[in-house]
């Protein structure tokens, strides 16, 4: 085998797997590999010469690597069967179509559905498979994957998060209030409406406070509306902020000036932001489902309740517990230490050896 | 460096807390929960209660004369219905003010529903103190019974 190629279908600029696909990149080059990422669409910020069409992916072998990200429903899934090479997925977890059961979010739910089953249908044809976290290996396994399925966390470049934030928001939001930070798509799977709920009685306990909810959000849901409508009934406008898309160096100027950061999210194959909540040292205040545990590995405060109250309690508990506050702190920089690009990196470079051990055995 | 158990610790203090605290109910953001005394809880969605508002903000006005025409063909139905608009416009100034009086209360009744849709989230919690409050009331006149009682003995 003398070619490792990424395949995935959207190459973006700034999401987590988008990073992970250009850090992979990064790590098969440095080795020596002749490597190259092609996706259906590429964003326009990627350079040129680091993503091509998947129109120009040609002269591969069959025994050539194929690691193709798999984190959506698409013909793809499917396609991908046609490209030569062994097939080696890396598996990103797709949310469960319950959660976008209403009229409005049925796109979504279709995708979702039909990306379950075409994993599903793949079965046959991948003959490994690299999973973000535990939580998705199981996933795999209960899904009929009967080729080898090891975790690999996702590849998080930290140096990015070192880039100077926006100057706008640093002003804006470091005037003393209390911010409570969430970021991540506008999607009924990461319950924003239940953040709105707890943050309605924290505001109560502490009035010199915000909630910002910074991720991207498409107007056509009816969910995004509901949440906006919401926070507007209960006279929480000015504050409870909806970003919306921001770029990067505002997103920086978030974390940088967040008092604490709020998951009450109740489907996560990984949840970078806990991750990046970790990285600048705001408190986590999560919920126990899917992932989180996994990715959280025993730091922040952990919730097996999201009733609002206690929400909002256990944060003005914090708030008024320096000493808890700062271990909590001090735990999540121990747990982001199994992060670190450097032993993700070297994790990958040894299930990629694994990989290669497989295949060679295989055609012995 | 503090240990899981005391995030624990902390976090089963405060659930405590809130468990002593009066009952300071918090809305689902779309589902609103309503009890009769002692009876089933009913589900209402705060969407369709607010669809209804918006829908009775936009019919509650009544029109006192409507373009009216008759069902009978050729000349005998135009002559119906010119006397039917004849009888109308005749009677517009009776029928206009009751219109009118009515269109007002419509109108009061379904600002009144809107503003109760959109205040009753913020509702809840004096509702559930008010319970509170008579539950107490309730206890105290049975106190002030049986120490009247008492008395008399």
């Amino acid at each position: 085998m003398s070619k490792i190629v990424q395949v995935l279908l959207h190459q973006g600029y700034g999401d987590a797997i988008g990073n992970d696909c250009l850090a992979i990149d990064r790590i098969l080059r440095h080795d020596g590999w002749d490597t190259g990422i092609y996706a259906r669409v590429v964003d326009k910020r990627i350079p040129a010469d680091t993503a091509k069409p998947l129109s120009e992916l040609s002269g591969l072998d069959d025994d050539d690597i194929v690691l193709y990200h798999l984190s959506t429903g698409t013909d793809l899934n499917f396609k991908v069967s046609g490209i030569p090479g062994r097939k080696v997925v890396i598996y990103h977890n797709i949310t469960p179509p319950g959660f976008f059961l209403s009229p409005s979010n049925y796109r979504m739910y279709k995708t979702c559905e039909e990306g379950l089953f075409q994993t599903r249908m793949m079965t046959g044809i991948v003959d490994y498979c690299l999973a973000d976290s535990e939580f998705n290996r199981q996933e795999l396994i209960r899904m009929g994957y009967r080729c080898p399925v090891d975790v690999q966390p996702i590849l998080i470049p930290f140096w990015e998060y070192d880039r100077e934030p926006d100057e706008d928001f640093m002003r804006r939001f470091s005037d003393g209030k209390v911010n409570i930070l969430f970021t991540g798509r506008l999607a009924p799977n990461k319950k924003q409406g239940d953040l709105i709920q707890a943050f309605r009685v924290f505001h109560r306990l502490v009035p010199d406070s915000r909630l910002i909810i910074a991720g991207a959000y498409d107007r056509s849901e009816r969910y995004v509306d509901d949440l906006i409508e919401y926070v507007g009934d209960i006279g929480l406008s000015n504050d409870i902020l909806f970003t919306g898309h921001i770029p990067f160096d505002k997103i920086i100027a978030l974390y940088r000036t967040a008092s604490f950061f709020w998951c009450l999210s109740e489907h996560e194959g990984f949840c970078v932001p806990l991750v990046e909540a970790m990285y600048f040292g705001i408190p986590i205040i999560a919920y126990n489902s899917s992932a989180v545990p996994e990715t959280l590995g025993g730091s922040g405060v952990l919730l097996d309740d999201k009733q609002p109250e206690l929400v909002a309690h256990v944060t003005k508990a914090l708030m008024d517990d320096f000493g808890m506050r700062t271990g909590i702190i001090e735990r999540q920089w121990m747990q982001l230490g199994s992060f670190s690009y450097d032993i993700a990196a070297a994790r990958f470079r040894a299930n990629l050896a694994k990989i290669i051990a497989s295949f060679q055995e295989d055609s012995r | 460096m503090i240990d899981n158990q005391a995030v624990r610790d902390m976090v089963s203090r405060v659930k405590d807390e809130i468990a002593r605290m009066p009952h300071d109910c918090i809305l689902d953001f779309d589902r609103i929960p309503i009890q009769d005394m002692n009876g089933p809880i009913t589900v209402f969605s705060r969407r369709d209660m607010k669809d209804a508002a918006q829908r009775l903000m936009k019919s509650y006005k009544l029109i006192p004369e409507r373009d009216i025409e008759s069902d009978k063909p050729g000349m005998k139905g135009r002559v119906i219905t010119i006397l039917k608009r004849a009888a109308r416009k005749s009677l517009r100034f009776y029928i206009e003010p009751i219109c009118e009086q009515q269109t007002e209360l419509n109108h009061l009744f379904a600002c009144g529903f809107r503003q109760f849709t959109l205040a009753f989230t913020d509702m809840r919690p004096d509702i559930a103190k008010m319970d509170d409050h008579e539950d107490r009331i309730i206890r105290l006149e049975k106190l002030a019974k049986v120490n009247r009682a008492r008395q008399g003995k």
